[in-house]
């Protein structure tokens, strides 16, 4: 080889309620996916995960790109951006083929034809005002029983059901814009929830089945897996700003006292013994105060349980409930607080899994942190992308193959 | 034989403990400026007070007690004709407001609706006396047209609280007596006008009671007829008086009321569901002057239930007869009947009575608009009832309904998320804090 093939560098970027996070990784042969740097600024452009104040936020997300990419020493281009917010919104179709063969096995042309099927009936919520970010191929039916594939099965109709994550097309829109007017090429806006299920959840995990759940500031996110692939995800506009606000209207503070002593103090589940115990602080102005201990507790855990029964009426709803063997891991920077996941295990009755990133290589220690699965996940995404595009090895070392169909193309 | 206990027996020694007394209570500017005026001319038995938070308004009463209410907040100026404030300065000396009106039998509570304390206060008074078992008389005065939409809403919403509490709410519309008056007049002889007749009528009703005379009226009967069942509506008074002892005097009295602006030219009359009428005068009432009348009311409006009251009290110097009548609207519905609709209907009511006030009022001719068509009264009410709108339900599209009910509203506060779109999942807004929906109490 005449020349060294260049490197190439993939990057997310996650504008969130409360933190602008931008991960860069390198992508090459020899490490598949490595990170090289992490910037950060705060966010404050931003509410419930959708953007209010757009020039604060160009100016936040240049702070953070700069960052990162001063730590990197490389210049970035082709980045994945996280799209989250209430606006996001999932639904079915179903493309049904009628099989060819004259023996009823199922071909791969008879797969294509089901998928194409499938993507030219969109559900009815899909319309000029929304912006289609995934489709996701779900297990396919073979007259209606779940095709076990290898097994040559022989039926008459093939049933590929497509399941479709949607938002607010000016509102995905938004953060691309700001994107490039950095002059940076937002090639691949993915929703959040989808992101922290690449960064977080292996093949096996995605194949039992399990629950993500992002507790981001303003936004909560969730995925479920099962089979192998997303069944259901959602965003929901309650956050760690609701915990906050709860705490600060419920306890008399200001909203940085109770920010401080929800990230310090801060428990899922109350404690028994905290009753009548009091929790001291000292206010911006130096004074010292103190507040009841079992209500501080008492407000969090109301507030954390309503988001999780909430996640768990969404999926009931749709069909779907966690089964014993299946888990829930949790990510975003609510999963710091204490208990969370014991709290998340009994209202979903699963597996409390301990989090944990996949594949990860590079500065790996400061990245074990759940507020950075999700930018970690949107990096990946990149790099899984540009590697299917360059068509190298690469291709098959991240291939979301299973995870995610063939994606409309936004750009 | 059934032995009465000596302990109810009423001694010489108690009988002052058992004698009627009334407070004539002045709410607000207009009525502590009736109520002063109403106190040069003090009947026997009646006390008259002040009640206000304007300390320049308080300066300028004279003859009768002056009380300043909300120094603390309002420090001695008025509320900035705001409902709200007038309300929990009411809310918060409620004790006070309690100590004021106990023990008097009967009150007569006199408020201006079109600004802040008369409308905020009286009816929170009116609530309170009624907790003390005095029976409520409240004259209200409706603001003028002129002043302002604002003045009429805030007016309608306190005469709404008002004929809640009150056991009779007595509505005076100021536009009437405009509407009737000279082009020439001004505000100053307009109010003394006013004045004049909501004293008149005070001193009548009261000297009924507290002299019962040949046609025995007393606040039994009053409660009976106007005080119970939310049906309550906004009656109307009129006054008229006949000099001298002539026959044809009754005659004189009757045009008069016919003609009496409150009364709207007799149609007020004509719709009423009860009217009663009480005579005042020295001497020569006879029998068949009240039986005369009461045909002429029956004869007008034959499906009213007509009360006569008459009283011939000594310290009625004037050798006058005095007539005041104060008409009640028809109470369209049934109680036994129809106990749920009650609301309803009652909305109905005091709709129809605003829009018929709007019709009726003259609009000036102008080059563009054309005057209103002349209507006939069933042509009127085919109007109004196809503008009502239906139950449970939006009106007609850009009616405006003055009468709209209003939402008690509970601030929730959501601290940081006031000025986001709000969140709500299952039609709860989950922006408010969870303990808070939930309904813990943190003490």
């Amino acid at each position: 080889m005449l020349f060294k093939k260049r490197k190439q560098y993939a990057t997310g970027i996650e504008i969130g309620t409360s933190k602008i996070c931008v991960v860069i990784a390198e992508v090459s042969e020899k490490c598949p996916f490595k990170v090289l740097s992490v910037g950060q600024s705060v966010s404050s452009g931003v509410r419930k995960g959708v953007i209010f104040n757009t020039e604060a936020t160009i100016a936040e997300v240049r702070a953070a790109v700069a960052d990162a990419e001063s730590l990197a020493n490389v210049s970035i281009g082709e980045v994945c951006v996280g799209i989250t917010g209430g606006h996001i919104k999932s639904a079915f179709s179903v493309g049904e083929h009628m099989l060819e063969s004259a023996d009823g096995r199922v071909t791969e042309e008879d797969r294509e034809d089901a998928l194409k099927n499938a993507i030219e009936c969109p559900p009815k919520e899909i319309s000029e005002s929304v912006l289609v970010l995934h489709r996701i191929k779900q297990p396919s039916l073979l007259d209606g029983q779940l095709e076990e594939t290898g097994l040559n099965a022989r039926g008459r109709i093939l049933t590929q059901p497509l399941y479709w994550i949607y938002g607010n097309r000016n509102q995905i829109w938004e953060p691309i814009k700001i994107l490039q007017d950095l002059c940076l090429e937002p090639k691949y806006p993915v929703f959040n929830g989808f992101a922290a299920t690449i960064a977080l959840m292996d093949a096996e995990q995605r194949k039992k089945g399990g629950l993500i759940i992002d507790l981001g500031a303003g936004t909560t996110e969730f995925a479920f897996t099962h089979g192998g692939c997303i069944r259901y995800a959602g965003s929901l506009s309650i956050g760690g700003d609701h915990v906050s606000n709860d705490l600060a209207l419920g306890l008399k503070l200001e909203i940085g006292v109770a920010e401080n002593l929800k990230t310090f103090h801060g428990r899922a589940i109350c404690d028994p013994q905290a009753k009548n115990a009091l929790l001291p602080f000292k206010t911006p102005n130096g004074e010292n105060k103190s507040v009841r201990f079992d209500h501080f507790q008492l407000i969090m855990e109301l507030r954390l349980k309503e988001i999780f029964q909430i996640i768990r009426e969404t999926l009931a709803e749709a069909g779907l409930q966690l089964g014993q063997d299946q888990g829930v891991m949790l990510c975003g920077g609510g999963a710091c607080t204490q208990m969370i996941s014991s709290l998340a295990s009994s209202v979903f009755q699963a597996q409390p899994w301990p989090f944990r990133l996949n594949h990860l290589d590079g500065i790996c220690d400061s990245l074990k942190k759940p507020e950075f699965a999700t930018p970690i996940g949107l990096a990946r995404y990149c790099a899984s992308k540009m590697s299917r595009k360059t068509g190298g090895p690469l291709a098959n070392v991240f291939s979301l193959k299973g995870l995610t169909g063939k994606r409309k193309e936004t750009e | 034989m059934i032995e009465i206990n000596p302990e109810n027996q009423v001694s010489p020694n108690n009988v002052f403990e058992h004698k009627l007394n009334a407070l004539v209570l002045g709410v607000g500017g207009a009525g502590g400026k009736i109520v002063s005026a109403l106190s040069r001319s003090a009947c026997e038995g009646l006390e008259y007070t002040v009640l206000d938070s304007d300390v320049q308004s308080l300066g300028q009463i004279t003859h009768c007690k002056a009380i300043q209410i909300g120094r603390k907040i309002l420090r001695g100026f008025g509320t900035g004709a705001s409902r709200e404030v007038a309300q929990s300065i009411a809310e918060m000396e409620k004790d006070a407001l309690r100590q004021l009106i106990g023990g008097y039998s009967l009150l007569f509570l006199i408020a201006g609706f079109g600004g802040g304390l008369g409308g905020g206060v009286a009816p929170v008074i009116a609530e309170l006396a009624a907790e003390e078992g005095v029976f409520v008389i409240a004259i209200s005065i409706f603001p003028f047209i002129c002043e302002g939409t604002d003045r009429s809403m805030r007016a309608t919403r306190s005469q709404d609280e008002m004929t809640v509490h009150a056991h009779l709410h007595i509505s005076l519309p100021n536009e009437l007596l405009a509407l009737h008056a000279n082009e020439n007049a001004n505000f100053v002889e307009l109010y003394e006008s006013s004045n004049r007749m909501i004293s008149d009528a005070v001193e009548g009703l009261w000297l009924s009671f507290f002299r019962p005379g040949p046609l025995a009226l007393d606040l039994g009967l009053l409660r009976s007829t106007f005080g119970f069942g939310e049906g309550k509506c906004v009656g109307t008074l009129a006054v008229a008086s006949a000099p001298g002892v002539s026959k044809s005097r009754v005659e004189s009295l009757w045009d008069t009321l016919l003609a009496h602006p409150w009364l709207k030219e007799g149609s007020l009359l004509r719709s009423a569901g009860t009217v009663l009428a009480l005579f005042i005068g020295k001497d020569g009432f006879s029998l068949a002057d009240a039986e005369a009348f009461q045909r002429r009311i029956a004869s007008e409006n034959p499906g009213a239930k007509i009360m006569l009251g008459a009283c011939t009290p000594p310290e009625f110097n004037s050798d006058e007869l005095r007539i005041v009548l104060i008409t009640h609207p028809r109470r369209t519905v049934c109680n036994e009947e129809k106990p749920v609709q009650i609301n309803e209907e009652k909305e109905m009511v005091s709709f129809n009575e605003v829009s018929r006030e709007m019709l009726e009022k003259k609009r000036p001719p102008t080059r563009n608009v054309p005057p209103p068509p002349a209507l006939t009264n069933s042509q009127i009410e085919d109007i109004l009832k196809s503008q009502i709108p239906y139950s449970g339900g939006r009106g007609k599209r850009g009616y405006n309904d003055p009468n709209q009910g209003f939402l008690d509203l509970k601030i929730t506060s959501v601290g940081r998320f006031d000025q986001c779109e709000k969140t709500y999942y299952k039609n709860q807004p989950i922006d408010v804090p969870t303990y808070s929906r939930l309904g813990y109490i943190l003490d």
